[in-house]
């Protein structure tokens, strides 16, 4: 996972029976790019953030949050 | 090979990024030949081979340069977002600065040495190494990019 920011994408795919690239399709990006975010490669973008929390219905905070200090 | 209906917006994307790296890089290559060609005093056969390069590269970007084009306007997809893309920027940045070095390091050495080198040859050199450079990092940033194939066996996500 990276440092800079953790993700809970493939908790949410999982809840939704999705593929990533189910996931990708429907919010406009490659399936690459899902992989590369959920691994922590990739950081994505505000708009694509804000798209797969819209996309699952939740705040965006309860899919990308900051690490903790202590970690 | 020139269809790319069966492809997404942003598949297409990716790969309109891709080729046009490896277009920079033969570009890069014939930019390359120009300086060799002054330096060996050679330039009937390298001419041929930049030519040769030249279209190689034409054929190599043009149809994907229509079909993304054409995509755009019918679809109006936003597809600057993605991670090739990303890296591509970051190759771009890489690019930069390895230029601006080598101009200041440049501009300080022909001040003693390397005067009476055309002002053709130094753009043409720059240019190879800027887009060398530029397609070298974005392949080498890329390289391990596709991931483990995807899976829902998720039984232990946290």
């Amino acid at each position: 996972m990276s440092q800079e920011l953790d993700n809970r994408i493939r908790v949410f795919r999982a809840e939704h029976r999705m593929s990533q690239s189910d996931l990708a399709d429907a919010i406009g990006v490659t399936r690459k790019t899902i992989s590369t975010i959920e691994v922590g490669k990739f950081v994505p973008s505000t708009v694509i953030a804000l798209k797969i929390a819209r996309h699952f219905g939740v705040p965006v905070e309860q899919i990308f949050s900051l690490p903790d200090a202590a970690e | 090979m020139f269809n790319y209906s069966h492809l997404t917006g942003a598949q297409l994307a990716d790969r309109f990024v891709g080729r046009s790296c490896g277009s920079m890089f033969m570009l890069a290559l014939a930019y390359s030949l120009d300086v060799v060609g002054y330096a060996t005093g050679q330039t009937g056969f390298l001419d041929t081979i930049r030519v040769a390069l030249s279209i190689i590269l034409v054929i190599n970007l043009l149809p994907i340069y229509a079909a993304y084009i054409s995509r755009r306007r019918a679809t109006n997809c936003s597809t600057e977002d993605g991670y090739i893309v990303g890296m591509f920027k970051k190759a771009v940045v890489h690019a930069f600065t390895l230029n601006f070095i080598v101009m200041i390091f440049l501009e300080a050495v022909t001040e003693i040495y390397l005067t009476d080198i055309p002002t053709k040859i130094f753009l043409n050199g720059l240019l190879a190494l800027t887009l060398l450079t530029l397609s070298i990092s974005f392949f080498i940033l890329t390289r391990d990019s596709d991931d483990e194939e995807d899976d829902l066996d998720l039984g232990e996500d946290a």
